[in-house]
């Protein structure tokens, strides 16, 4: 049967499920070849002492490291969120010497608990860029001069890759080629010879173009897909998440008994999300713009709500 | 089934903002959970579920259920405690001797009950009704109060004693609130300490507190004191049951000042087991 | 009626007659001590407010000090459940009653109201599709919140 016999909803059903059938596809071949691509490796969550901004790169790429990494400077104060301007973005207000900062805190305080010297160094080089790059800039600039970080990200990918957390380069441009072709077949092989045919029969089409549209959205999205987690890799950071709930609950609830090291890999592990905690208060505004008047919860301090002896155990009760 | 058996060596009252300390504590045997804050869940909280796999036991605290009060308690709220109950597979349930309402008013703090013949009967029937319809053992929690009735006619260790005489409960010995009474009421702990049943100890509460203007508050929001330690190092000495949890409600402790008052209460327990070797 | 329910009605009274001098703070005859009595009303009003306050971290940035004593005056009885929490939604009523909500405070409530409803005298979470219906009645009927 011709597909281009059918006409009208019937035709974007099968243009609807081309996209599911080679999307399901990719995703499978993929998972087949980063399964090859670990060759076997083992995560023991315990022993592969990764820095946390590590960690945010397994998890959300150079974003989230980078993310991290701010977040820190603006936990220790080497950083502060410039509040000149109530209404535009955020701009960085460094120190006036961030790297001497930096320095005596890194030889006062102990590092980040269970990571290895590579790491630890890994952390500091991202920190002192960071400290002598992103002064006067908003996040969105910051995120624009991620360049500047290439080296540091780099032997990031190179630990995670040896520890089988993320693929190899080979396999990521491959799972990057099958993700980007299963994207186009569809619009290929069915949607613009049905565009281009509908010149000469004039038949209405404004929703095949949209899904035509969409599906160059998604390659384009696709070209630029970060590293790719290997089984390992997801499982590490599924065992992180579990082993670390209990810090979740604690950064979510707005308490300012956590130190900088645990806000920090709280960032890494659970990401972005938790930037509209109330822990994160002193992030939020650097990173998320004020666009009108406060909005998120007095009460999601409290959760449940959480904090204290409800009931009658402090002062002089029980 | 026995209380002292199933809780033993430290543990903590559970609030959020302690979540990270207690999750990195490996000596934990036990946690508390304040009911009242956690009502509104009809699924487990996820870190709370953590630490069961760990297997550390959960013990559920109320605060609401008025045994001291003039009315038998509120089945409704009973309704939620075995709810919470069955939702943690809590090994006890823990409620203050005291009352909280009256006269269609919430205080919304614990009171004392005027100590009489007729109260302990009172107190004995709410305890029985709600002990029957718990589904986890009901343990008793003596309060800290500097009001104190007029006309009374026992003094807090003979009415404690005989309601634990009276009923099937067992008891949580706050030693913070013992010792607040004992600063403020003037009396001598220790004493206290020889008229209960000390084996009927399930186990104990230990919080830090202040003194203003004279009075001794147990604020669960300062360290802990030598004085309170000590009275809890006697309470071990004279055969209390070895499961103590810190209670902390207000000025949440970093990790490094967290784990050193756990680790003045383990040295009290360690000492006491070594002493019984 | 039997003895016991004689003697639990006389502890209602004696009870409740606590409670409202502790509440209410008056300082009629009574056989307590009077110190004792003020220094556990204080106490009482205390821990509510830092209940209060604790659930809604807004109050401690925003001084609403003198309409807070108004409140507990207006309401002397803490909320049976969810003390703080459903404390400072019923302060945040009492404002709005007086017209002294403020932008800041309304979208704190509607925020409020948007993940939680009252049941009897429980609050309840709205699930995430309650939350979104709350949502859209609010834009479309731009409903004014008293």
């Amino acid at each position: 049967m011709n597909p281009f016999e059918i006409h009208g909803p019937q035709f974007l059903l099968l243009y609807l499920a081309a996209m599911v059938v080679f999307g399901v596809g990719a995703a499978i071949v993929k998972s087949i070849l980063i399964a090859g691509a670990a060759g076997g490796a083992r995560a023991d969550s315990k022993n592969l002492r990764l820095h946390p901004y590590e960690i945010a790169y397994l998890n959300g790429g150079e974003t989230l490291a980078l993310q991290s990494a701010v977040g820190y400077m603006l936990h220790r104060n080497i950083f502060s969120s410039d509040d000149s301007n109530s209404t535009g973005p955020r701009r960085i207000k460094a120190e006036s010497n961030p790297h001497e900062k930096l320095v005596a805190i890194n030889e006062i305080e102990s590092p980040p608990d269970n990571t290895d010297e590579a790491g630890i160094q890994i952390g500091q080089d991202l920190e002192f860029r960071l400290a002598a790059d992103a002064h006067g800039r908003t996040w969105t600039e910051v995120l624009g001069r991620k360049g500047r970080y290439k080296d540091i990200f780099e032997r990031m990918r190179v630990r995670l890759m040896k520890r089988g957390l993320i693929a190899d380069k080979g396999c990521e441009s491959l799972c990057r080629l099958l993700t980007v072709g299963a994207a186009l077949i569809p619009p290929f092989l069915l949607g613009l010879p049905r565009i281009v045919e509908t010149f000469f029969t004039h038949r209405p089409v404004t929703f095949l173009v949209l899904l035509v549209l969409l599906s160059f959205v998604h390659a384009i999205f696709s070209c630029f897909q970060g590293a790719v987690r290997t089984g390992a890799g997801n499982k590490f950071l599924s065992d992180l998440k579990d082993q670390n709930r209990g810090l979740y609950t604690t950064v979510s609830s707005g308490s300012s008994n956590v130190g900088a090291n645990d806000m920090v890999l709280s960032l890494a592990v659970f990401g972005t999300t938790l930037i509209m905690a109330p822990g994160f208060f002193m992030f939020k505004e650097y990173f998320i713009p004020p666009v009108s008047s406060s909005s998120s919860g007095s009460c999601s301090s409290c959760g449940s709500c959480g904090g204290g002896c409800g009931g009658g155990c402090g002062g002089c009760g029980g | 089934m026995k209380i002292d058996k199933i809780l033993s060596g430290c543990g903590v009252g559970w609030r959020p903002q302690l979540a990270m300390h207690i999750e990195r504590r490996s000596d934990l045997k036990f946690i508390e959970v304040l009911a009242d804050n956690h009502f509104m869940e009809t699924i487990g909280h996820p870190a709370i579920e953590t630490l069961q796999k760990r297997g550390i036991k959960i013990a559920l605290h109320a605060v609401g259920l008025s045994l001291g009060g003039s009315s038998l308690p509120d089945c409704a709220y009973i309704d939620n405690l075995n709810r919470l109950i069955d939702l943690y597979g809590a090994v006890c349930i823990s409620e203050h001797l005291a009352f909280v309402r009256g006269g269609g008013l919430e205080s919304g703090h614990l009171l004392p009950v005027k100590r009489d013949e007729h109260t302990l009967k009172v107190v004995v029937e709410n305890i029985n009704f709600a002990s029957q319809r718990l589904n986890a053992p009901l343990v008793l929690e003596n309060i800290a109060s500097y009001l104190t009735w007029p006309d009374e006619t026992m003094d807090e260790a003979e009415f404690l004693s005989r309601v634990l005489a009276e009923t099937d409960c067992r008891l949580l010995l706050d030693i913070s609130n013992l010792y607040t009474n004992s600063i403020n009421l003037g009396f001598s702990p220790d004493e206290f300490l020889d008229r209960l049943p000390l084996s009927k100890v399930a186990y104990m509460h230990i919080a830090g507190g202040e003194k203003r203007k004279g009075i001794y508050h147990d604020t669960h929001a300062h360290a802990l004191g030598e004085a309170v330690l000590d009275l809890l190092s006697t309470a071990l000495s004279k055969g209390c049951s070895e499961a103590v949890l810190l209670e902390r409600d207000d000025l949440f402790p970093d990790l490094s000042e967290f784990n050193q008052e756990m680790d003045r209460i383990s040295r009290a327990l360690s000492s006491r087991s070594f002493a019984n070797v | 009626m039997s003895e016991l329910a004689a003697i639990r009605k006389k502890m209602a009274e004696e009870q409740a007659d606590l409670v409202a001098l502790l509440l209410a703070a008056e300082k009629p005859d009574t056989s307590f001590d009077r110190r004792q009595i003020e220094l556990y009303s204080n106490t009482l009003k205390k821990k509510r407010l830092k209940a209060l306050k604790s659930a809604w971290p807004v109050f401690n940035q925003i001084d609403r000090h003198e309409a807070m004593e108004a409140y507990l005056v207006r309401r002397p009885s803490t909320p049976k459940y969810h003390h703080g929490l459903l404390d400072g939604r019923l302060f945040l009523r009492f404002l709005a009653d007086r017209e002294e909500l403020g932008a800041e405070l309304r979208q704190h409530l509607i925020d409020f109201d948007r993940r939680y409803r009252l049941s009897g005298r429980r609050l309840m979470p709205r699930e995430r599709f309650e939350q979104h219906f709350y949502e859209w009645c609010l834009i479309w009927s731009r409903r004014k919140l008293r």
